[in-house]
């Protein structure tokens, strides 16, 4: 894997330019898993910055429905029968 | 460029068709050797699954809502679920591009004249060989993409 990035990196640093295509035909499906690469970089991102958010309302929703037996089902675990 | 076989085949075969036909036959012609190719080198089995793969972990990714810890590890599956789909399509898709490269430049040295305007209207971009060459061949690539069940 290295000797693959490294060579990877060097290509695209000797070469000044290349000439390539990748349109309509098989090319396709590499657009479409490219598009999937980028789609999954935009949930990773947004699962990062959206997880303390997400948290904080899952929160205060369980502490708006249920929030005094909380504190109970605790003392359950502790207890010495559990 | 000289290709004497892609020459006879647009006089001889083809010759009775105006240029904007022809493009269009040369397109479905490009799209069914490049999806053929591709379909017959890439290992389609491994694909589906790959991408089911990446589909399943993206989806398990976005509705994540445990402790902040359980992130990294999702966010490192999903990605190695996209790039190992990526990579398996990567070398299948460059390959079987080669036959349409070659079709291309041959075309773009018989069609590509300021003489041969394929369309009588719009801006001068617009009426360039490639222009309905690439329309024609996006739909046929998709419907054989969709006939044949390629992944």
């Amino acid at each position: 894997m290295t000797v693959f990035l490294l060579a990877i990196v060097s290509l695209f640093g000797i070469v000044p330019s290349a000439m390539a295509y990748v349109g309509p035909g098989a090319g396709l499906t590499l657009v479409g898993s490219f598009i999937g690469l980028c789609l999954t970089l935009l949930v990773a991102l947004w699962a990062v910055l959206s997880w303390p958010i997400r948290r904080l309302l899952k929160r205060r929703g369980r502490g708006a429905s249920g929030g005094e037996k909380a504190p109970e089902m605790d003392h359950t675990h502790d207890s010495p029968s559990s | 460029m000289t290709a004497p076989l892609l020459d006879l085949i647009d006089t001889r075969l083809l010759g009775f068709l105006p240029d904007l036909a022809k493009i269009a036959v040369w397109a479905v012609l490009c799209s069914i050797i490049s999806m053929a190719l591709y379909r017959w080198l890439s290992p389609q089995k491994r694909l589906a699954a790959a991408k089911d793969d990446a589909n399943r972990t993206r989806l398990t990714l976005s509705r994540y809502d445990g402790p902040g810890d359980g992130l990294p590890p999702l966010i490192r599956a999903s990605l190695l679920a996209a790039l190992r789909h990526m990579g398996l399509c990567l070398g299948p898709a460059l390959v079987s591009s080669i036959p349409v490269i070659a079709i291309f430049l041959w075309m773009n040295a018989v069609y590509g004249t300021p003489a041969r305007d394929t369309l009588s209207f719009g801006p001068s971009w617009f009426r360039a060989w490639y222009v309905p060459f690439s329309v024609v061949m996006l739909a046929a690539s998709l419907t054989i993409k969709k006939v044949w069940r390629i992944v």
